[in-house]
């Protein structure tokens, strides 16, 4: 097991370096000047514009480039924004909004995509099966950004339940953007557990348990159940990091000042080092929930072992 | 300078859904208006509001060049002069005096009893001391360009790759006592004291000096409204009456919030939703019923914004004169704008209406709508073969106006083939700066400083910094450089004319629109005023509760 987990953390260097140095050269192959387009019609000054290429090494071709990038990783220093702010401070600012917010979505739509799956599960064909099936159906047919507007102006606008925009009322804020951001996920969620719950309560293990005479509670509960979450955990970890890094529409809608945002912007001002630290810390989010989730494996399913 | 960022690619999808979802909803933004975000006081002065912006790029006055951060600064700070929100006419705020005898060396005097919100006095150090270190090369400050013409600032921020300042301190700038300082400009400018609103010039404390990143996130100014803890960024700005503030205006409320949104559609909501209390850019696609909606309190107001169609000129197929005005008397400006952009208006010149001296209708009949005679011209020019291509940036909402235009061009002229070509704004501006486009294409223009010099100058003078037509007219170039050289801004105003007279005669560029800014207020707050620079008379807005 220790060392099963050693492994795959030594796995991160490699794929850190692969992913650094793809969003670095994806970023510097886009075309044109982005010190140029700093100041958009009117150019700045032409010294202004000399240090500026200067500090951020944009003269140098792009593995010299990459190579001083790495060179201040390596001493703690993650690069400034073309207008001199850290990216460590853009991420210590930003990624715990995401977080936030996607933890808040990643909790609503585990807790409520279960229950509704488990609800659905255990009597095919009843009519909660029909109401989760036509539910689900229409959530994951409508567009994020169709969803999202309509619950703000529904419930922000005209009942004025909740905030509809930023986060300075603390975590009631978050309620709604999760809400709208979990609601695709929670649709495959409770799909997900109703159809492997389904299939394992017809298996050979769960008419075995309750000729033993165990109640249906138990039966269902610790162990068709459980069998049954091996593939909605490998869907929630991978949505883990999916809800963070797919939450720019739902941040720009609810006026989040996550990092989706800051991405975007820094995409289209060609600031490598700010893609590159943001991303990053992507890609080690999506590379540590999935270690999480093979763990949980052996969890869920004794069979399963990691030696 | 740079524009307000257009919400970008989510703007149309998001467009979409606002439009499905706006007719119903029958004016949410009165009744029960904002308990949300204030204690709420009884008496007319007083109280607090909040006012949208978007996420500032820089909070330095050397650094900001765009409305966001202009329209905080321009709250924190009061520079020389300012401007008159109706007629943008300039008038002195800090200084006494700003004389010249020869347009070249300016002495300024300054107000007695000036003070930044930290306590320490406004002198000419202040002034002097915050223009050197903005012009100074190595800070690499997004404003050094105002300084250009100063003497002594190619020592300070040398143009060529690589050259080392020789020297810290511009020499054209002398402290003559505490309250006076003389300013040596490279040429005679006569539009001087206009420029100096602007925020590059703003006077910034010994504070600054000492540490310009912490300064940042938290700016010492001198204006009506001090700052409140600190720039939360991608959140807000909270910013207080300042009580010792010197100016005849100080502020009527005692708070005021700068909201940061990332989006327009969400700002209009949270101003239905009564969270939000003035939003200057209600988004375009509400602009019919906003005005419905909240009656008296949607304001509309002139912007500097000018977005023009330029030549190439260095293309042999657009050297013909008659080919240009023909295209341009082809354009139906009235129609598009009432399909397409609401928050425009025609443009019949190449200054904006909101600067000092702005003509009705300079352009006359090259800029009507004249099918028939527009037809004739063209066939004077013997036409246009090939395919005409259109180019703007992408993702800025451009497509859906070139795409009339191109139809008009279709009905009227009988191009068949036109074609367009968007670009990512950076590559966009490359290609313009190398000469390498081949059809007409959009660009725009926002003042810095209400003279028409700010408009005609950069971008019609042969050495213009945005000259990106290749366009060269000696007697232009002469005449802005008279206006440069009169006696007085009113002179220099008179030449200036002259020079957009001829400029419209060559017709290097069509004039499309000028912007309207659309603006909304909840109940709370009256007497809400937008200038010419897009932004709100924040001292004179008052809370009513």
């Amino acid at each position: 097991m220790g060392r099963y987990v050693i492994r795959r953390l030594l796995q991160i260097i490699p794929v850190f370096f692969g992913a650094t140095f793809l969003i670095y050269a994806m970023v510097f192959a886009i075309p044109g000047d982005p010190i140029r387009a700093l100041a958009g019609e009117r150019p700045l000054a032409e010294s202004t514009q000399a240090e500026l290429r200067e500090r951020y090494n944009l003269n140098d071709p792009l593995p010299v480039q990459y190579g001083k990038y790495i060179a201040g990783l390596l001493q703690g220093d993650f690069g400034e924004s073309f207008r001199g702010r850290q990216v460590v401070d853009i991420l210590r600012e930003r990624f715990p909004v995401t977080v936030r917010l996607a933890l808040f979505a990643f909790v609503f739509e585990m807790v409520l995509g279960v229950i509704a799956g488990v609800l659905a599960g255990i009597r095919r064909g009843s009519f909660m099966d029909n109401l989760v099936l036509v539910s689900t159906t229409a959530v994951v047919s409508i567009p994020i950004f169709v969803l999202g507007f309509v619950a703000q102006l529904v419930i922000g606008v005209e009942l004025g339940w909740l905030p509809i925009a930023g986060i300075q009322q603390g975590w009631i804020s978050y309620v709604l953007p999760g809400m709208v951001l979990g609601s695709v996920s929670l649709a495959y969620v409770a799909r997900l557990t109703r159809t492997s719950l389904v299939e394992n309560l017809r298996a050979d293990y769960v008419r075995t348990a309750t000729a033993k005479g165990l109640g249906r509670g138990r039966v269902v509960g610790r162990h068709a159940l459980r069998n049954s979450l091996i593939p909605v955990v490998t869907f929630l970890g991978v949505d883990l990091g999916q809800l963070m890094g797919g939450a720019i529409i739902t941040e720009g809608i609810f006026n989040i000042p996550g990092i989706g945002g800051e991405v975007f912007r820094a995409v289209r001002t060609q600031e490598g080092t700010v893609v590159v630290g943001i991303v990053t810390a992507l890609v080690l989010v999506f590379i540590l929930s999935n270690l999480v989730v093979d763990l949980l494996y052996a969890v869920l399913d004794p069979r399963i072992r990691y030696d | 300078m740079q524009r307000r960022w257009k919400t970008a690619i989510l703007m149309p999808v998001l467009a979409l859904a606002a439009a499905a979802c706006g007719g119903g909803d029958d004016g949410g933004g009165g009744g029960d208006g904002g308990d949300a975000d204030t204690g709420g006081t009884e008496a007319a002065a007083g109280g607090e509001f909040s006012v949208y912006i978007c996420e500032p790029e820089s909070l330095l006055p050397s650094n900001t060049n765009e409305v966001c951060g202009a329209e905080v600064l321009n709250a924190l700070f009061k520079g020389l002069v300012d401007y008159d929100p109706q007629t943008s006419e300039p008038y002195n705020v800090v200084a006494e005096s700003i004389e010249s005898d020869d347009q070249m060396t300016w002495t300024i005097t300054l107000k007695d009893g000036w003070t930044f919100h930290d306590g320490s006095p406004v002198t000419a150090s202040s002034f002097v001391d915050a223009w050197n270190w903005a012009a100074y090369g190595p800070n690499a400050q997004g404003n050094a360009y105002f300084f250009e013409n100063i003497e002594g600032y190619d020592d300070v921020s040398p143009a060529e790759e690589g050259a080392e300042p020789t020297a810290e301190e511009m020499s054209g700038l002398e402290v003559v006592d505490d309250l006076t300082f003389r300013v040596t400009l490279k040429e005679p400018f006569s539009q001087f004291p206009l420029t100096l609103g602007y925020t590059a010039f703003y006077p910034l404390p010994e504070a600054f000096i000492d540490d310009p990143e912490a300064f940042e996130e938290a700016p010492i100014g001198n204006g009506p409204f001090m700052i409140e803890g600190q720039w939360e960024r991608g959140q807000q700005i909270r910013a207080v009456r300042y009580d010792d503030y010197a100016g005849d205006d100080p502020a009527k409320a005692d708070a005021v919030t700068f909201a940061i949104y990332s989006e327009i559609n969400t700002a209009y909501n949270d101003l239905l939703a009564g969270n939000l209390d003035i939003l200057d850019t209600v988004p375009p696609e509400n602009i019919p019923t906003a005005a419905q909606d909240f009656g008296e309190r949607y304001i509309e107001a002139s912007s500097s914004a000018f977005t023009y169609l330029g030549f190439p000129l260095y293309q042999p197929e657009f050297e013909d004169v008659n080919l240009r005005r023909a295209l341009s008397m082809a354009i139906d400006r009235e129609a598009i704008i009432e399909a397409i952009r609401p928050d425009w208006t025609p443009a019949s010149s190449y200054v904006s209406p909101v600067v000092q001296g702005a003509r009705e209708d300079p352009c006359g009949e090259w800029c009507q709508y004249d099918p028939e005679q527009a037809r004739q011209l063209f066939e004077e020019a013997g036409g246009f073969d090939g395919p005409l291509t259109i180019w703007f940036n992408s993702g800025a909402g451009h497509e859906g106006w070139t795409e009339a235009v191109a139809n008009q061009w279709r009905e009227a002229l009988g191009i068949t083939d036109i074609q367009f070509e968007s670009l990512e704004f950076a590559e966009y501006l490359g290609l313009l700066d190398a000469h390498e486009i081949t059809g007409p294409f959009r660009l725009g223009w926002v003042m810095d400083y209400p003279s028409p010099q700010n408009y005609l100058q950069p971008l019609y003078s042969t050495t213009g910094s945005s000259n990106n037509f290749g366009y060269s007219n000696p007697d232009v170039d002469r005449l802005l450089q008279e206006g440069n050289a009169a006696d007085s801004v009113e002179a220099g105003i008179e030449l200036y004319h002259q020079a957009e007279d001829l400029i419209l005669e060559d017709m290097p560029a069509i004039p499309i629109s000028f912007e309207r800014l659309a603006a909304a207020h909840s109940e709370r707050v009256r007497n809400v005023v937008i200038d010419g620079f897009e932004r709100i008379d924040l001292p004179n807005v008052e809370v009513v509760e």
